[in-house]
C-alpha cells in the first residue's frame, strides 16, 4: 500500500470530524496566526501575564509565609513543658518520662533579668546537634559554644548589650565570652542566650521533645492523653497541630481563581475580537469543510495558546521575583524561608488554572463564530445584530442576582460568605456583559442629530455589534474595577471632621491608655517645658491631660498581669451582657480641669454637683479601675456612673471623657499626668509632625497625628491610571479593527470629498463613544456592587470622589478622542487590498 | 457520463416582506462529469447564490442539490462538511490563501482536516502543487507569491485529492489576460481526468472555455449554449418579452 492509499484508508477511518491529523492542521494554523498576529493581543497577553505572575506569587508565599512547621517542635511532634522550683522533683520527673518516651531530646530554660529593665531573658541549654531540635537552632556568626564560660547570643541579645563575638556578657555575676550569634530560623523574634547543654544555671523549666506513637491507642505507654505531673510540678503537653499552609493556600487559589476568572473576562473580549477578524477565514475553513467543532478548536487553540504563553512569562517572572524578594518577606513572616522550597504543584495549578481561564474565555467566541453562516463568514459582512430585548432581560435578572448575592454576602459577623461573595461581582459582571449591546444601539438611536461623520461612526458600532459590544464590556469591566477601588479607597479615608484626629492636632501619650509610666515630678515639668516648647514653635496651645487613678503616686510601683508597672489609669467602659467593654484610648478617663473643659466650651457652673463623668457617650457606663477590677466577683455588682452629655469631638483618639474633681475625691483617686494635647490653628505640616516625633521619640513618649493615609490616596491615583490605561489598551487593539472594517465606507466618504479632518473625526468619535459608554457602564456596575455590598449602612459610601469619577469619565473619553484624532486621518487603503491574504 | 451536480427547482429567497429578493427563481442545472459550465449574467442575477448553493455553502428556501446522487438536504451538517472536503474545491476570486499557511500547507488542508496525515497529504500537495506547476513555490507563504501564483495555489487546493466538483467565482477577476488564460487552461485541463465544475464569470472570452454556457437574470436561467461558439456571441441576449 503507498503512502497515499494509505492516507485515504486513515481518512475514512476518521469519520467525519477529521481525527487527530484535522486536529493538528487547525492547531498549527492557530499557532501560526497567534505568531503572527501577537502585537496585536499585547494587552491581553500583558494582563494575562501579570495577572498569572501575580496568582503564583501569592500562592507561593501563602505557601511559604505561614509559621514554618519546625516551630518550636524541631523534628518533634510532641513536647512536654516542666517547671518546678524543685530542682530534685523535676529532675526525678524528667527521668522518667525520659524513659518513657525514649528517645527524647531537653532543652533547659532560665528566666534572667536584665539588668535596667522589667524584662526577662531566656537563657537557653540546647545542643546545636540535638536529636530533634536542628531546625530550632542555626549559627549566623562564630561558634557554638564548647566550654562552660562561653554563650552564643541571638542578634536582638547581641544590640540590646552592645555586644559581638569575642565580647564579654555580663548578665549574672560571671561574665560570660560570647562566642558566637545564633538565631532561631523557625521564630526570628526568638530572643535568647546559648548555653552549653548542662549549664546548671538553666534549670528553671525543660522542653521534653519526642515523637509519639502513630497509633497512640495501640501503645498507650507513649500516649501523652493520660500524662499528669506530680504535685509541685507544672506540666504541660502539646502535639504538633496541622499545618498552616493548607488554609492559607486555599485562600489564595481562591482569590487566584477569582482574579483570573475577572481577567479572562477582558481576554474574552480580545479573543472576539480576534475571531471577528477571522471571521472571512473561518467562512474559507468552512468552505473547505471544517467542521464546527474544527472552527472553534481554533479560537480555543488561540486562548490554549494566549494561556500558556501568559503562563510561561507569568510564572518565569513570579519565580525572578520570589527568588528576589523572598528574603526581604523574613521578617513578616517571622521565621526564615528556603526561596527554593517551592510547592510545584501549588505552580502547576496556578498554571492550570490560568490555562483553564483563558480556554474557558476564548469558548464563548468560538462558538459565536462557528455559527456564523459561511456565506456570511465568507462575505466578512458582519452578522445580523439579535434583537436587544433578550439581552435586556439578561442584564436585568444577572444585575438583581448580583446585587442580592452581595447583599446577602456578609454575615452580621463581617464574615464573607463564598459563594455569594464570589458570585455577586461575576453576576454584576454578566449583567453589564448583556448591557453593552443596548447601550450600543440606544447610542446608534441618538445618532440621527449628530454630524455625519458622528452618525457614521456610532451606526458603525451598532451594526458590528458583536466586536463593539466585546470591546465596551472590557472596557467596562476594566473601569468597573477601577471605580471600586477609588470609591472604596475614598470611603475609607476619613473626612476632615472625622478620623482620629484633626489635623491640626498634636496628642503626645506617655505610655498606654490603661497603664501611665512611673515618672519622676522632675521628670514631668522636663517633659512639660520641651512639650511647651514644641507648641510655641508652632503657635499652638498646650493642654495637659491628667488620668485618674486610685495608686499612690507616692507608693509602690503597680505591676499589671503582663510584668508591665505604672498607675493603671481609671477607664471608663459600657455594660454587656458578660461584662465590660473599654474601647481603647476613649476608654480613658482625663481629669476636667478649668482648661480642658473650656477648650470644650463646658460651662463649670452647668455641672451637677452629683455627675461623675463628662462624655458624649451614652449608656450604661461603669468606671473601671484596672487595679481592683480584677478582685471584683460579678460584673452587675458594678455601680452605673453618673454621666453629664457634652459634645462629641468627633475624632476616635482625641480625650472624649473627663472626670470631675468631685468624683476624684469621692473614689479617692488622684491625677497622674499622662500626656499633651497639642493644637494649632494651622494644619501641622510635615516638618512639624517630624519635631513632634523626635521629641517623643527622646522622651519616650507615644505621638498620635490624624492619620494621613496616602496609601488609600496613592491606591485612587493608581487605580484612576491603571484603569484609564487598560482602557485606552483596549481601545487601541479594538478601534482600528474596527474602522477597518469600515474602511469601504471611509473610501467612499475619502471618493465623495470628506477631508482628513472627517476621516479624524469618525476614528474619534468610534473612541469617544466606546469611552463614554465604557465610563457609565463601568460606573453603573461598580456602584450597584458597592450599594449592595454596602447596603447595611449606605453612608460608609461616603464622600465620593468626585473628582477621580470625572476624571475618568469625562477625562477618558477626551483622551480616547484626541489621540484617535490625531492617528485617524490617514488615507483609506485601497480595497483590492482588503483581499483576505 | 454520469451527472455529478444536480439543481432541481431551486430558489433562494432573501430577507422578509417589503426587503424580500428572489436571488434565484425555479433553477435547473445539471452538470455532468468531465463537463466545465460557464454562468453569466449581470450583478445581482443570483451567479454566486447558484454557487454557494451548488456547494452547500448555503440552503434553497425551495428545491433540492444533489451531489454524487445524493440529496444534500439528507445530510447533516457534519456530513456536508465531510462532503466539501473529499468532493468538493472552492476556487474565489481573491484567492483566500490562510495568511498563516505556506503554499503547501493551504493545499493540504483539506486533506488534513478530513484526517490525512500531514506527511501523506504533503505528497498529495506537492503533486497538485506541480501539476499546476508552481510546486517549487511549495514552501511559501501567501504574501511572498504573485496573483497568479495564488490563484494557482487555490486552484491545486480545490482539486486536491480524490476532489471531482470544482465551483470556481470568477477565479481569474483578479489576474492580467495573460495569468487569467493560464487559469482557465488548468481548469480546462481538470475537467480531462473526469471533475465536474461550473465557474462563474463575466469575461465572455474565459466563458468559451466551457463546455457550456447558462445566463442567469433575475435569478431565473434565461438561455444556454450547448456549446461554445466563440467570445463575442457569448453576450447576455436581452430578454424576450
Amino acid at each position: 500500500m503507498t503512502v497515499v492509499e494509505a492516507a485515504y484508508v486513515q481518512r475514512r477511518r476518521s469519520g467525519s470530524g477529521g481525527g487527530v491529523a484535522g486536529r493538528r492542521a487547525v492547531t498549527r494554523w492557530a499557532w501560526r496566526m497567534f505568531r503572527r498576529e501577537w502585537r496585536q493581543q499585547i494587552v491581553v497577553l500583558v494582563l494575562l501575564s501579570v495577572t498569572v505572575a501575580a496568582a503564583v506569587f501569592a500562592a507561593i508565599a501563602a505557601y511559604n509565609l505561614p509559621p514554618s512547621e519546625s516551630a518550636e517542635f524541631g523534628t518533634a511532634d510532641r513536647r512536654i513543658t516542666l517547671s518546678s522550683p524543685d530542682s530534685a522533683a523535676l529532675l526525678s520527673e524528667l527521668a522518667k518520662l525520659a524513659d518513657q518516651y525514649a528517645p527524647v531530646e531537653t532543652i533547659w530554660h532560665a528566666q534572667l533579668p536584665v539588668p535596667g529593665s522589667v524584662e526577662t531573658l531566656d537563657l537557653r541549654a540546647e545542643d546545636p546537634q540535638g536529636l530533634y531540635s536542628r531546625p530550632l537552632l542555626s549559627l549566623l556568626d562564630g561558634h557554638y559554644p564548647t566550654r562552660a564560660g562561653e554563650v552564643a547570643v541571638t542578634n536582638g541579645v547581641a544590640a540590646m548589650f552592645g555586644v559581638g563575638v569575642g565580647d564579654q556578657l555580663t548578665v549574672l555575676t560571671e561574665p560570660w565570652t560570647v562566642v558566637g550569634v545564633v538565631e532561631n530560623p523557625t521564630q526570628l523574634d526568638d530572643e535568647f542566650i546559648l548555653t552549653l547543654p548542662g549549664d546548671p544555671r538553666a534549670s528553671e523549666k525543660v522542653n521534653l521533645l519526642f515523637s509519639g506513637h502513630p497509633d497512640e491507642h495501640q501503645a498507650p505507654a507513649h500516649s501523652i492523653r493520660q500524662f499528669t505531673t506530680p504535685v509541685g510540678i507544672n506540666g504541660l503537653t502539646q502535639s504538633r497541630g496541622p499545618s498552616d499552609r493548607g488554609p492559607a493556600v486555599i485562600a489564595a487559589l481562591s482569590l487566584d481563581t477569582i482574579a483570573l476568572l475577572l481577567v479572562s473576562l477582558v481576554a474574552a473580549a480580545g479573543f472576539v475580537v480576534v475571531a471577528q477578524r477571522r471571521l472571512r477565514q473561518f467562512g474559507m475553513l468552512a468552505a473547505m469543510g471544517a467542521t464546527s467543532r474544527q472552527l472553534r478548536l481554533v479560537t480555543i487553540a488561540h486562548g490554549l495558546v494566549a494561556g500558556l504563553v501568559s503562563a510561561v512569562v507569568g510564572s518565569g517572572v513570579a519565580l525572578v521575583g520570589w527568588f528576589t524578594w523572598s528574603s526581604s518577606l523574613e521578617s513578616a513572616a517571622n521565621h526564615r524561608i528556603n526561596s527554593s522550597d517551592l510547592p510545584w504543584w501549588l505552580l502547576a495549578a496556578g498554571i492550570g488554572l490560568a490555562l483553564l481561564t483563558t480556554t474557558a474565555a476564548a469558548w464563548w467566541p468560538a462558538r459565536t463564530t462557528a455559527r456564523v453562516p459561511v456565506v456570511t463568514a465568507l462575505s466578512g459582512r458582519p452578522p445580523r445584530p439579535k434583537r436587544a430585548h433578550r439581552s435586556a432581560l439578561a442584564a436585568v435578572i444577572f444585575f438583581v442576582v448580583g446585587f442580592a448575592c452581595l447583599a446577602k454576602g456578609i454575615d452580621k459577623q463581617g464574615v464573607a460568605k463564598p459563594f455569594p461573595f464570589i458570585g455577586g461581582p461575576i453576576a454584576i459582571v454578566l449583567g453589564i456583559l448583556f448591557l453593552c449591546p443596548i447601550a450600543i444601539r440606544a447610542l446608534a438611536i441618538v445618532a440621527g442629530r449628530l454630524p455625519i461623520a458622528v452618525r457614521l461612526a456610532l451606526r458603525d458600532l451598532a451594526r458590528y455589534q458583536a466586536r463593539a459590544a466585546s470591546a465596551l464590556a472590557a472596557i467596562s469591566l476594566g473601569l468597573g474595577i477601577a471605580f471600586t477601588a477609588i470609591v472604596v479607597s475614598a470611603a475609607a479615608t476619613p473626612a476632615h471632621d472625622s478620623g482620629n484626629l484633626s489635623d491640626r492636632q498634636i496628642l503626645l501619650r506617655l505610655g498606654d491608655f490603661d497603664l501611665i509610666p512611673e515618672r519622676t515630678s522632675a521628670q514631668i515639668d522636663q517633659l512639660d517645658a520641651a512639650v511647651n516648647q514644641l507648641a510655641a514653635s508652632l503657635g499652638a496651645v498646650v493642654y495637659p491631660l491628667d488620668a485618674a487613678t486610685s495608686v499612690s503616686t507616692t507608693g509602690e510601683p503597680f505591676v499589671d498581669p503582663e510584668g508591665r508597672t505604672g498607675h493603671p489609669a481609671i477607664l471608663v467602659g459600657h455594660r454587656v451582657d458578660r461584662g465590660i467593654e473599654v474601647s481603647g484610648n476613649s476608654g480613658t478617663v482625663y481629669v476636667a480641669t478649668a482648661k480642658i473643659l473650656a477648650r470644650d466650651g463646658v460651662d463649670p457652673s452647668t455641672i451637677q454637683p452629683s455627675t461623675e463623668v463628662l462624655t458624649p457617650s451614652t449608656g450604661d457606663l461603669i468606671l473601671v479601675d484596672p487595679s481592683g477590677f480584677n478582685h471584683k466577683t460579678r460584673v452587675d455588682e458594678e455601680t452605673s456612673a453618673v454621666v453629664q452629655a457634652i459634645a462629641d469631638p468627633g475624632y476616635s483618639d482625641q480625650p472624649k471623657a473627663f472626670i470631675t474633681e468631685a468624683a476624684m475625691r469621692s473614689h479617692g483617686w488622684v491625677a497622674v499626668r499622662a500626656g499633651w494635647l497639642i493644637e494649632s490653628e494651622h494644619p501641622i505640616t510635615s516638618q512639624q509632625r517630624a519635631a513632634a516625633h523626635d521629641l517623643a521619640a527622646q522622651s519616650g513618649m507615644a505621638l498620635v497625628t490624624r492619620n494621613q493615609n496616602h496609601d488609600l490616596f496613592l491606591t485612587r491615583l493608581i487605580a484612576t491610571a491603571v484603569g484609564m490605561l487598560l482602557a485606552l489598551s483596549i481601545l487601541a487593539m479594538t478601534i482600528g479593527l474596527i474602522r477597518g472594517e469600515a474602511g469601504r465606507d471611509l473610501q467612499t466618504l475619502t471618493a465623495t470629498g470628506a477631508n482628513s479632518s472627517a476621516r479624524r473625526m469618525l476614528t474619534a468619535a468610534t473612541a469617544g463613544a466606546l469611552a463614554l459608554l465604557g465610563a457609565l457602564l463601568g460606573l453603573l456596575g461598580a456602584y450597584v456592587a458597592l450599594i449592595a455590598g454596602y447596603s447595611d449602612d449606605l453612608g460608609r459610601l461616603t464622600p465620593i470622589p468626585i473628582v477621580n469619577l470625572l476624571v475618568v469619565v469625562l477625562g477618558l473619553p477626551l483622551v480616547a478622542s484626541t489621540v484617535a484624532w490625531l492617528l485617524g486621518g490617514r488615507e483609506p487603503v485601497a480595497i483590492a487590498r482588503q483581499a483576505l491574504d | 457520463m454520469t451527472a455529478v451536480i444536480e439543481l432541481r427547482g431551486v430558489t433562494k429567497v432573501y430577507g422578509e416582506g417589503a426587503s424580500e429578493v428572489h436571488a434565484l427563481d425555479h433553477v435547473d442545472l445539471t452538470v455532468l462529469s468531465g463537463e466545465l459550465v460557464a454562468v453569466m449574467g449581470p450583478s445581482g442575477s443570483g451567479k454566486s447564490t447558484l454557487l454557494t448553493i451548488a456547494g452547500s455553502l448555503e440552503d434553497p428556501s425551495e428545491g433540492s442539490v444533489l451531489i454524487d446522487g445524493l440529496a444534500l438536504a439528507e445530510m447533516s451538517r457534519n456530513d456536508r462538511a465531510r462532503m466539501r472536503r473529499r468532493s468538493i474545491g472552492y476556487v474565489f476570486q481573491d484567492f483566500n490563501l490562510l495568511a498563516g499557511l505556506t503554499a503547501c500547507e493551504n493545499v493540504t488542508l483539506p486533506l488534513e482536516l478530513d484526517g490525512t496525515s500531514s506527511k501523506a497529504a504533503r505528497v498529495l500537495g506537492l503533486e497538485a502543487l506541480a501539476a499546476l506547476g508552481v510546486a517549487e513555490h511549495a514552501a511559501r507563504f501567501p504574501d511572498e507569491l504573485s496573483g497568479g501564483e495564488r490563484q494557482r495555489v487555490a486552484i491545486a487546493r480545490a482539486l486536491v485529492g480524490e476532489r471531482h466538483v470544482l465551483l470556481a467565482d470568477e477565479p481569474t477577476g483578479a489576474l492580467d489576460s495573460a495569468n487569467g488564460e493560464a487559469v482557465m487552461r488548468l481548469l480546462r485541463k481538470a475537467m480531462e481526468r473526469g471533475v465536474a465544475g461550473i465557474i462563474v464569470t463575466h469575461d465572455a472570452r474565459l466563458a468559451s472555455w466551457a463546455d457550456r454556457v447558462v445566463f442567469l437574470r433575475d435569478g431565473r436561467v434565461v438561455d444556454q449554449t450547448a456549446a461554445p461558439v466563440g467570445p463575442e456571441s457569448l453576450l447576455v441576449p436581452e430578454p424576450t418579452t
